[in-house]
């Protein structure tokens, strides 16, 4: 079965890097497996964890892509924002029995359109090997 | 005047909410007065088959959760029989206490309940409402998988959160059906409780900008009477909380642990908490701190589903548990 499953992934992504990361993987034309559904966001520090979680229970899997830490988000502390809501989120998860794993946030610059492609690439193997995210019915 | 017909019915409940009534004390001469009671069974002496036979009551109040099958017949009756349904207290409202079971799977609590302790002799290793006591003649109802609100399955027409409700809370119930016997009826949607966060009901002396340096237990140190809990690095969670408690633990110089359920607008309160007091930590020095020292400072928070969503996970985003992590 997991050979066939495909995981669907949805990835927020900040416009100033993560965003502009995917352009320009996008423009290189890096390969990458078409699994995400992009989500453009002004900085990852707007990101809501509500929000988060609807997209998990609709996805597989949540990507979170960022300005580099420390200095490099153009609204000064957005990225820790966001990375300390992700780290205390994830505890949660885990309680729940979710794998944390399926949250996954990265810092990807501008110009990381390599990055970008091989973090879809990862995480969409690691989600295969986890299978589709499946909760008490 | 004319007599309320009333009827309380139970999902899975404490007594607490029983105990909060008996509270209002000489008041509920005027509901004896205002009402008639149909049902209720820590109160008046009666059958379920009374309140089967009834057609019509003007008010019904629901206590407890929706754990078991039984539970959820017992709501849909009295929903149906109802013209105005209570959902009394936070386990009705929001599934309160007994929805922390959600992070379980059923299977495995009761495993752990009927076969694993140490004191049960259940050599069969039979399990409640999925085998029949022959011996006891006895069916039980059957768990279902999840703990619910009762808005899962039914409309609620009023909304009394509280664990339990504090009596002024009560007493205005009561007016409520005081009310019913001119045929004042009550706008749809009511909440007996404030609009506003448990903070603006708060005097603590609050911070401009919340900073917490680490967290820390009730326990650890000196509690400062006047000062904002959360300003002194203990979980409080006014902020996310709906007021109209009387912030009653806030007086006893202990914090908030949400039990009137979402303040207004937010759907998920413990997710809400979760993003608002990570913001709050190490505030403005993330920079200085860095990634790892802050991941150590949260990793001091050995609990988040206990702390932040202690009443509110059966009405929450994530309000099961998942199958990831089997085997774990
Ligand atoms: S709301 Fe609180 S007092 Fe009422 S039944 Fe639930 S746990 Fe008990
Ligand atoms: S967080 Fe708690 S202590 Fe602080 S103002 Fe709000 S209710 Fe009061
Ligand atoms: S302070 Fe919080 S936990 Fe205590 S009664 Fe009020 S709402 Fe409930
Ligand atoms: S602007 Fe990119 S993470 Fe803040």
């Amino acid at each position: 079965m997991s050979e066939e499953f495909e995981p669907k992934i949805i990835a927020f992504l900040c416009r100033w890097c993560g965003y502009a990361g995917a352009d320009m993987a996008g423009t290189s034309r890096l390969k990458y497996p078409p699994t995400i559904t992009p989500i453009r966001v002004p900085c990852t520090g707007r990101i809501d964890m509500e929000h988060v979680l609807r997209a998990l229970k609709i996805s597989d899997g949540v990507l979170i892509a960022g300005c580099h830490t420390p200095g490099d988000c153009h609204y000064v502390r957005g990225n820790f924002q966001c990375f300390k809501r992700v780290t205390l989120l994830k505890k949660f998860l885990k309680q729940m029995g979710i794998n944390p794993a399926r949250v996954r946030l990265e810092w990807i610059s501008a110009t990381e359109g390599r990055k970008f492609a091989r973090v879809i690439k990862e995480f969409t193997e690691e989600l295969k090997e986890l299978g589709p995210l499946r909760g008490v019915e | 005047m004319r007599k309320i017909k009333l009827a309380v019915d139970y999902g899975s409940i404490c007594g607490g909410c029983d105990v909060a009534f008996i509270d209002a004390g000489e008041k509920l001469i005027e509901l004896a007065n205002a009402a008639e009671i149909v049902f209720w069974p820590a109160v008046v002496d009666g059958k379920e088959e009374d309140l089967r036979k009834t057609r019509e009551i003007d008010i019904g109040i629901f206590f407890g959760a929706i754990r078991t099958e039984r539970h959820k017949e017992a709501l849909e009756q009295l929903r149906e029989k109802s013209r105005i349904l209570v959902a009394f207290g936070t386990c009705a409202c929001y599934g309160g206490i007994p929805g922390l079971a959600n992070s379980v799977e059923s299977r495995v609590l009761l495993k752990k309940g009927y076969v694993a302790t140490k004191s049960t002799d259940n050599p069969d290793g039979k399990l409640p409402g999925f085998e029949e006591f022959k011996e006891a003649a006895l069916r039980l109802p059957r768990l279902r998988s999840l703990v619910s609100p009762i808005c899962d399955f039914v409309d609620v027409d009023i909304w009394v959160p509280g664990c339990p409700p504090p009596v002024e809370s009560v007493n205005k119930l009561i007016d409520v059906v005081k009310d019913l016997q001119e045929d004042q009826v009550p706008p749809k949607g009511l909440f007996i409780a404030e609009g506003r966060s448990l903070c603006d009901f708060c005097e603590r002396e609050k911070p401009e900008v919340l900073r917490i340096k680490r967290f820390r237990r009730v326990h650890e140190g000196e509690i400062k009477r006047d000062e904002c809990f959360l300003k002194q690095g203990i979980i409080c969670l006014g902020p996310v909380t709906r007021g109209g408690c009387g912030a009653r633990c806030i007086d006893a110089n202990m914090p908030c642990r949400g039990c009137f359920g979402p303040v207004p607008n937010v759907e998920d309160q413990g997710t809400r908490f979760l993003s608002a007091v990570a913001s709050a930590l190490m505030a403005e020095e993330e920079r200085e701190v860095g990634e790892e020292e802050l991941r150590k400072l949260i990793d001091e928070l050995p609990d988040p589903l206990g702390l932040f969503y202690m009443y509110s996970l059966a009405a929450s985003i994530i309000n099961r548990r998942y199958l990831d992590l089997e085997g774990d």
